[in-house]
């Protein structure tokens, strides 16, 4: 009996694991990544180390399409273009200024959870040396490949919040406007780092 | 041979007074009996009009067919809370159809379970695509509400907000000002749940939103519940509804049923005002017309038993009033005591040279004729109706008709009886206003004739832009609460009444008809059952896609299962305290440093209260919030929806078991003018015969008045002739007294266009009318013209007395009528004081000077 159980489980858990490619992995060399990012010293180095990165973890097509909300469809090809290449430029250099030194931070994965046949939901934690921040990932399968498009820390969603921004945007602004402000939050990125 | 009869009648009457008086007094209160108990009215205004007509029939198989659009009550909820008003309106939804026994049919289109989780489809993409940014920009609260169902996920937040140095958005100050009001309602002991929903749909301006809830009422018995029952029913539930948001929504009834009910409350309650008013004035007009208290006892007491006789003959005959006839009852206080005025004036007359016996008998032989001709004329004018199709007014006409034959013969035996048993009267000093009217058409009669004549060409003129107003809402007070709603909700689109609707036999041929209706240049919309079915789905179902993207993490949030006691509330306002206190940004928009500030005195407060307070405010924060994610959840999952999945409820108003379905036609323009109305039924019916809705039924009804009106105005007249060519045996005298009547009837024609008061289906009686009242006075002047054929004689005489006054109780009585609140009786008022005005000047001054211009001397025999 116990015997047969153990043999459902393994398999189960082998079929989980062979058919599709793993959730948590984009999240884990995503997360490596940003262990590296807190090691080096050099902001440049930084944003050389993490775009490839979140070059291939990230869904930025998926993440610049909701930030725009009905305008995406709206806009010109070459635009979306542009506006999609942007958003990795603003992920790749928030999080290459936003953690400056290495600490012994740690991420600790906690678990996942399916939403619908193609998304999932990975749970996370970052300790730093004095509090525990949940990140929760949300990613989409493309095609076998899971990628992620929001990061939810302590419940903040990050692609609602650039929705809630480049909506605004868009409404005074236009394209035009999104263009820059997306222009304009690299280089703020880039101003902070240089403080440190 | 009728004077004959007078004779042996009024000697029988004087000769056993009292007995004739008893049974006066027996038979009245049989009447007063029957008159009281019987009373009933009838509101329907589709019974007022016999309609045997092709579009009742098409009509009648729409209601057939969707019984669920006739006869309803709208419940109108609105206000400006969206969470408010849905909220009450589905509450008080539940309540209504909770009561099986009264209502068979209760339905809130927008409290419908399925409407609400399809919400978001129904919304316009662009509508949508805002929300769903707004709802990208709630995201950490409802997050925050999610994880932790407590006030501590929301005030870390917040206070974590305030603490930081990140740019807040001035979006922020809108719930930190909802918190503000949600601590100050809990302090003030209301405990109003937050109207999170209002915050997620944020709107344009300050419109108000409406829900409705459609409510029929059960039949028994093939009876329909009559409307006052109905309407109390609603009210009471109304009433006793017991819901924290009820005060911020304002809950109205209109359609059919308030407007039946408002019907008959605004006629029985304008009879009662007018009827009060005209039994005042009669008084006053007595006392100063008359002086003599015997004459004013006997003529007042005459009006009074006739009005107790025509009222039991009224509901002997007819059945019941409906809102028009039950006018007459006001009337008959200025009608019925006119023949007993002139009885009256000429007893006090003829006292001054007769012993009593011979006055009343001279009296009733002298003027007994002509008073019977007078209530034949008067009946006449209100029976011409009879013969039309216009049954309303046709029972107003039988009541009346009756009503003045009554008056005749009582005053013929009151008066006399009453004046056998009392002292006589003084005879009469002459009024100062006779002897001026008297030197008046002496000298200046040539003068009057020529103005006479200028002005009916004047009147004339105007007169021929009076026009018809179709619309039978224009009867209704306009002041009503089912009025004022109405034309609110027409106004802001929510209802159109002046729709036009069609039973397709299936949907391919509605669609068929559709396209053919939308070349029409007189429609703006046509709408077929696919036309509920939410258009561009696919694109909305994709922008709640992106919604789905962001609020996964909200809807998947883990609970955060730490401990949480009243003691860690406490805590966590402090912190929230502390952070507003201590908030201070430099570049912060002053509407949210202004917002905080608030929240700060506000907390300071509810940190002081103590722990119940805090606890029902933390309710009335999370309670609702959990509320809206549930149905926010579902309502962002929402999928493609075919005509098929409409909730059962809406698609039997729109498709029947056999599978026909219902159109509806929306003009291009007002179609309250005439024109445009019959511009737009003609287009479609041009392509659907068998259309129907208000433009058609109002079209129909008022063809109908106005054949009835044109019918009615040529009975009168040809009666009117008949009668006086045979009284007067004179053809210039006949249209001598003719002239003044069809002035009259110019002038109140001209008065309809000068006070824009246009003719509807209840002032249409006046016409004919004035022929019937207006002839009497006619005859009048004329007998006595000719028992002298002086013009000052008759100016000075009892007949320019009796006539000035009986016209101006009359004048009175109608004029009284104008206070209604009914619209149709009130301006039957105004247009029968116009009129009566008019009538008594002509008669009094033009009347005189024609026939003493134009007409022969003649030597009366008799």
């Amino acid at each position: 009996m116990i015997r047969w159980f153990v043999t459902v489980l393994f398999f189960a858990f082998n079929l989980g694991s062979g058919a599709l490619a793993e959730p948590a992995t984009p999240v884990n060399k995503f997360h490596e990544g940003l262990i590296q990012v807190m090691r080096s010293t050099s902001y440049s180095d930084r944003l050389q180390l993490l775009a490839p990165i979140v070059e291939s973890t990230f869904d930025t097509t998926t993440v610049a399409r909701v930030a725009l909300g009905r305008n995406w469809r709206k806009i010109e090809d070459e635009q979306k273009a542009t506006i999609t290449s942007l958003m990795g430029e603003v992920i790749v250099t928030s999080y290459a200024s936003r953690f400056p030194i290495y600490s012994q931070q740690h991420f600790e994965v906690l678990g996942q959870k399916s939403i619908k046949s193609n998304r999932v939901i990975v749970r996370t934690q970052l300790h730093t040396g004095s509090e525990k921040v949940d990140l929760d990932y949300q990613l989409v399968d493309l095609g076998g490949q899971w990628k992620i498009f929001d990061v939810v820390a302590n419940g903040v969603s990050d692609l609602s919040l650039k929705r809630a921004t480049y909506s605004a945007t868009f409404e005074s602004g236009g394209v035009t406007g999104v263009i820059e402000e997306i222009r304009q939050t690299i280089k703020d990125n880039q101003d902070k780092a240089s403080v440190h | 041979m009728y004077r004959r009869f007078l004779m042996i009648w009024t000697g029988f009457v004087i000769s056993c007074p009292k007995r004739v008086l008893g049974a006066v007094a027996l038979i009245t209160a049989a009447a007063l009996y029957v008159a009281i108990t019987q009373f009933s009215i009838n509101s329907d205004t589709g019974k007022l009009i016999r309609q045997d007509t092709d579009w009742k029939q098409v009509y009648n198989r729409l209601s057939d067919v969707f019984p669920q659009y006739i006869n309803n009550t709208f419940v109108v909820v609105s206000g400006q809370s969206l969470s408010a008003v849905s909220n009450v309106s589905k509450a008080l939804e539940a309540e209504i159809a909770d009561n099986t026994e009264m209502f068979q049919l209760v339905y809130g289109p927008a409290n419908d379970p399925f409407m609400e989780t399809h919400a978001l489809i129904f919304l316009d993409p662009d509508d949508l695509d805002s929300l769903v940014s707004d709802l990208a920009e709630a995201q950490p609260f409802l997050t925050s509400i999610a994880r932790d169902p407590n006030l501590r996920g929301l005030f870390t937040l917040l206070s974590d907000a305030l603490d930081g140095d990140e740019d807040l958005p001035v979006s922020m100050a809108r719930i930190v000002n909802l918190l503000s009001d949600a601590i100050d309602s809990t302090l003030a002991g209301q405990s109003l749940p937050v109207a999170w929903r209002d915050e997620m749909v944020k709107r344009e301006g300050d419109d108000t939103l409406y829900s409705i809830i459609f409510v029929q009422g059960r039949q028994n018995f093939d009876e329909s519940l009559p409307s006052r029952k109905i309407i109390q029913e609603i009210r009471s539930t109304i009433d006793s509804l017991e819901h924290p948001q009820k005060p911020l929504v304002k809950i109205r009834l209109t359609g059919q049923i308030p407007f039946d009910n408002g019907e008959i409350e605004s006629a029985m309650q304008s009879a009662q005002i007018a009827g009060s008013i005209a039994a005042v004035l009669l008084v006053l007009i007595l006392v100063f017309g008359v002086g003599s208290l015997r004459v004013i006892i006997a003529t007042y007491l005459t009006m009074v038993i006739g009005l107790i006789w025509t009222s039991a003959y009224a509901i002997l005959t007819v059945g019941q009033y409906n809102t028009i006839s039950i006018v007459f009852l006001v009337m008959f206080i200025g009608l019925g005591v006119d023949f007993a005025i002139h009885l009256s004036l000429r007893y006090q007359e003829a006292i001054g040279h007769k012993d009593k016996k011979d006055a009343l008998i001279y009296t009733n032989t002298r003027v007994g004729p002509a008073i019977s001709l007078c209530g034949i004329t008067s009946a006449l004018g209100f029976l011409a109706f009879v013969p039309t199709e216009y049954l309303g007014l046709a029972e107003l006409g039988i009541i009346s008709g009756g009503g003045m034959i009554i008056a005749v013969a009582l005053s013929l035996t009151v008066i006399p009886a009453f004046f056998a048993l009392v002292k006589s009267p003084a005879p009469v000093s002459r009024a100062p206003y006779l002897l001026l009217l008297s030197n008046l058409l002496h000298s200046y009669r040539r003068v009057i004739v020529v103005v006479t004549l200028m002005v009916a060409a004047l009147v004339t003129y105007i007169a021929k832009d009076a026009y018809f107003d179709y619309s039978t809402l224009s009867l209704k007070n306009p002041n009503s609460e089912a009025m004022t709603t109405f034309r609110e909700l027409q106004r802001e689109d929510v209802i159109t009444d002046y729709a036009i609707s069609y039973i397709a036999p299936d949907m391919s041929g509605a669609e068929d008809v559709k396209k053919r209706l939308l070349e029409l240049n007189s429609v703006s919309e046509v709408k077929i059952p696919l036309d509920y079915v939410p258009s561009e789905q696919d694109e909305k179902i994709y922008l709640l896609e992106d919604a789905g993207f962001m609020l996964a993490s909200t809807f998947f949030s883990e609970v955060n299962k730490a401990p949480y006691s009243s003691s860690d509330r406490d805590v966590f306002i402090q912190d929230l305290l502390r952070a507003s206190e201590a908030f201070s940004l430099e570049s912060i928009k002053p509407e949210l440093k202004q917002a905080v500030q608030r929240l700060n005195l506000s907390l300071t407060k509810l940190a002081a209260s103590d722990s119940q307070i805090k606890q029902a405010f933390e309710q009335s924060v999370i309670m609702p919030a959990l509320e809206e994610l549930d149905w926010l959840e579902r309502a962002i999952a929402a999928q493609h929806i075919r005509l098929d999945d409409l909730p059962e409820k809406l698609r039997d108003r729109l498709i029947t078991d056999q599978g026909e379905v219902m159109l509806t036609v929306t003009p291009s323009e007002n179609i309250v003018p005439v024109k445009a109305m019959r511009r737009f039924a003609t287009d479609v019916q041009s392509i659907i015969k068998d259309a129907t809705g208000r433009p058609v039924v109002d079209l129909g009804i008022g063809e109908i008045v106005i054949t009835a009106f044109r019918q009615a105005i040529a009975i009168a007249v040809a009666c009117i002739m008949i009668v006086l060519v045979l009284t007067l045996r004179s053809f210039v005298d006949t249209i001598l007294v003719f002239i003044p009547l069809a002035m009259t009837a110019m002038t109140t024609f001209a008065a309809t266009v000068i006070i824009d008061m246009p003719l509807n289906m209840a002032n249409v009686v006046v016409v004919p009318l004035i022929f019937g009242l207006g002839v009497d006075n006619g005859i009048h002047v004329v007998e006595r013209f000719h028992e002298s054929d002086d013009i000052r004689d008759l100016a000075e005489s009892s007949t320019s007395r009796a006539v000035f006054l009986s016209t101006l109780t009359t004048l009175g009585t109608f004029g009284a009528l104008s206070f209604s609140t009914h619209q149709g009786i009130y301006s039957i008022g105004v247009l029968l004081t116009c009129a009566l005005s008019s009538l008594m000047l002509l008669t009094l001054v033009s009347l005189p000077a024609l026939l003493s211009v134009f007409s022969t001397a003649r030597i009366t025999k008799k």
